[in-house]
């Protein structure tokens, strides 16, 4: 009796996790999964199976899946090639021992982290407003550039919303960066200086190979959340992604299919196009940048 | 095995005593989408407990537009987790609910309107927004007649009076003055609704009442057509969006607005310092004799099934929807026209508005009221609506005609309908 109860008890400590795991995860995971070969609309109607008809509308049939699609990669290239570099240079100079009042400026760059997406969507809305906005009045006016139609004119939504995409995110990768610098030992520099490296070449050929691991880490990261871009553009255009759905992401359409619409069975092959389409972009970038080689 | 006992024990009467725990108030949910309908229906909840049930208390919560529906939505879906007892649902997301084809979520009033003689009291047009297959599921708040709203100091300065306009020829010609003078002004701008409050002016609609989707009509081409000449011409314009819209109308940009009853409301609550300085009259015709106002908007009050005070939420809607004193308090605070029509009538809803100049708006709408058109529900309003606000932008702009534009969306619903047929 006491032996067979200690053989459960670990398991009975440890079961919390996996009954919430279970409950929340697994099960909406393989239910939709099934109900993607289904076609589900409305509150009461029974789920008909159309096998891969729901993946067939997307993929042939529905353009605005394919924007959609469009322009979350539009978001992902401009975060990954202005966001990251970006972030790199902020955390080389954060690195400075010169810097002066460098925990200020950290804890400066962190804060736009903590903050709600809906308020900063709010916020941002308001800076990029075309007649009364920060932005126009303030930055281009004096440059004498004519007001932006930031937020109405289809081919400014993507680049608003990268602008507030790096004021958010450039701030916290800078931090993932810096950590990354502290851990190279100072000695590797030194020793590449003693050989006559300009500081060009000790970063390009000692500091860059050596932060491989966080740049995997934060590209990952970044394309993950790329693709999961939601609060930010929905708060700044609509749910619909505004002027000709210039600002409409992946998730946003998934959630105005399944949540406003109520198909749930395509919303459902939505999200999985999505799974597939991270899983895939994320292990290319893996596999370019070789953060699986062991050395 | 005895701790386990002692343990069982105390959770066996901690569930006794929560069963038999006496419910002591009745506290129901209700979500509202603007604030002039959460201020009317908090103070009807007061009175209610007042003179009808004192363990009565309403919460009402304050959600914005989008989430309301969307979450109403979800929990309705999810068997009515997290569901209030009462909601607020507006006409043009209602469709969503009907998508599908299956029952909505919300307790049918046919019986319960019936019974209470209140049917034949309420305005069927109306009442038509929020009836599927025949049962009803929603009571409307207001009758909705679009009127022009403008600004009787520059109108009036500039030597017109909009109340003497048949026409919009009138209202154009007078506008071509206006911004001769003037040519930051817009006399009349483009909001989002306009296109389709006009439409249905002209008797016409984005759907039919067969359900058929109806935007690429001739009508409406044409209609699109000729406001966006207007525009072209700097008498018509595209105003700013969100709360820069309200910094327009402060800063004088914007002089006119077409829209419904709720309308002065929304002027009241969003541009209190212009108060004074608005008057509103009927909307000019499209020709001589024509009808001179449109509807706009509209939300219906809905039970929802889930709820286990259904008897209460009703006698409270009762109360409040279904009264001549719950109509014309209504109308005191929001400028809601009543769509209930034994509180046409009262002469409450006659007092000088000193926002509106003194006006007697209850009069304007009166006179109005009973030329508003029919407007229909179809499951698929609220994904029109959807595709038709993405694409604005480009028909406000000229980047592409408003055939072109109609034609697509038309063609993508109808699509979608056979899709899910």
């Amino acid at each position: 009796m006491f032996g067979r109860g200690r053989k459960i008890a670990p398991y009975l400590f440890i079961s919390p996790f996996f009954i919430g795991y279970a409950i929340f995860f697994l099960y909406p995971v393989i239910q939709s999964l099934q109900l993607s070969f289904y076609r589900q609309v409305g509150l009461n109607k029974a789920p008909r199976f159309i096998g891969f008809d729901n993946y067939v509308r997307l993929v042939t049939k529905d353009d605005l899946f394919i924007k959609a699609l469009t322009n979350t990669t539009y978001y992902a290239l401009g975060s990954i090639l202005i966001i990251v570099p970006l972030a790199l240079l902020l955390a080389l100079i954060l690195h400075s021992p010169k810097l002066r009042l460098r925990e200020f400026f950290r804890f400066l760059y962190f804060t736009p982290n903590i903050t709600a997406g809906v308020v900063v969507g709010i916020i941002f809305g308001l800076v990029f407003e075309e007649q009364y906005g920060l932005i126009n009045n303030l930055l281009l006016a004096p440059l004498g550039i004519d007001n932006v139609r930031w937020l109405r004119e289809a081919r400014w939504v993507m680049p608003a919303v990268i602008l507030l995409g790096a004021w958010k995110w450039t701030g916290i990768n800078a931090i993932y960066f810096m950590v990354g610098l502290q851990n190279i030992p100072p000695e590797l520099k030194e020793a590449a200086r003693v050989d006559g490296a300009t500081r060009w070449q000790v970063f390009w050929h000692v500091t860059l190979p050596l932060l491989r691991p966080i740049l995997a880490f934060v590209l990952t990261i970044a394309i993950i959340g790329s693709y999961n871009l939601f609060a930010e553009p929905a708060i700044l255009v609509g749910l619909e992604g505004g002027p000709n759905n210039a600002g409409m992401t992946m998730t946003m359409y998934l959630y105005t299919r399944g949540f406003r619409e109520l198909k749930m069975g395509y919303a459902s092959a939505i999200g999985y196009s999505l799974a597939v389409i991270i899983l895939v972009l994320s292990v290319v970038q893996l596999v370019l940048i070789r953060a699986f080689r062991e050395d | 095995m005895k701790k386990l006992n002692v343990v069982l024990v105390l959770l066996a009467s901690l569930m006794l005593f929560s069963a038999v725990a006496p419910v002591a108030a009745q506290e129901l949910e209700l979500w509202a989408f603007v604030n002039t309908h959460a201020r009317w229906f908090r103070e009807q909840a007061e009175r209610y407990a007042d003179e009808v049930n004192p363990d009565f208390s309403l919460n009402v919560i304050e959600i914005a537009y989008g989430d309301l529906h969307d979450r109403l939505l979800i929990s309705i879906q999810s068997g009515g987790v997290g569901a209030p007892d009462i909601a607020d649902v507006e006409q043009g997301r209602f469709g969503s609910f009907l998508r599908g084809g299956g029952d909505p979520g919300f307790i049918e009033l046919n019986a319960f309107l019936d019974q209470g003689g209140h049917t034949e009291n309420l305005v069927a047009a109306r009442q038509a927004l929020y009836t599927s297959m025949g049962s009803v599921y929603g009571i409307e708040h207001a009758l909705t007649p679009v009127v022009l709203y403008y600004r009787a100091d520059v109108w009036e300065g500039a030597g017109f009076d909009p109340q003497e306009f048949v026409t919009w020829d009138d209202f154009v010609e007078a506008g071509r003055a206006i911004v001769a003078e003037n040519p930051d002004v817009i006399p009349l701008h483009i909001h989002g609704g306009l296109h389709e409050l006009l439409l249905r002016q002209q008797g016409h609609d984005y759907f039919n009442a067969d359900g058929d989707v109806t935007i690429d009509s001739a009508e409406s081409i044409a209609l699109m057509d000729w406001l966006l000449a207007l525009k072209d011409e700097g008498v018509a314009g595209d105003p700013p969006a969100g709360d820069a819209l309200w910094a327009a109308f402060k800063d004088g940009t914007l002089i006119s607005m077409v829209g419904a009853d709720w309308y002065g409301g929304f002027f009241k609550d969003n541009a209190p310092e212009l108060s004074g300085k608005w008057k509103a009259a009927p909307l000019p015709a499209f020709e001589e004799g024509g009808r001179r106002t449109s509807v706009w908007g509209g939300t219906g009050a809905m039970v929802v099934k889930t709820s286990d005070h259904v008897e209460e939420a009703l006698s409270f809607l009762e109360f409040s929807m279904l009264s001549i004193e719950g109509n014309v308090r209504r109308f005191e605070l929001t400028t809601l026209w009543p769509p209930y029509i034994p509180a046409m009538a009262n002469e409450r809803l006659h007092a000088a508005d000193e926002y509106f100049s003194g006006q007697d708006l209850g009069a304007l709408f009166a006179d109005v009221g009973p030329e508003a058109p029919p407007q229909w529900q179809s499951p698929f309003r609220s994904q029109l609506n959807g595709l038709r606000v993405a694409a604005w932008q480009d028909v406000i702009d000229g980047n592409r005609s408003p055939e072109e534009v109609f034609t697509e969306i038309a063609d993508t619903i109808r699509d979608e309908m056979e899709f899910e047929s």
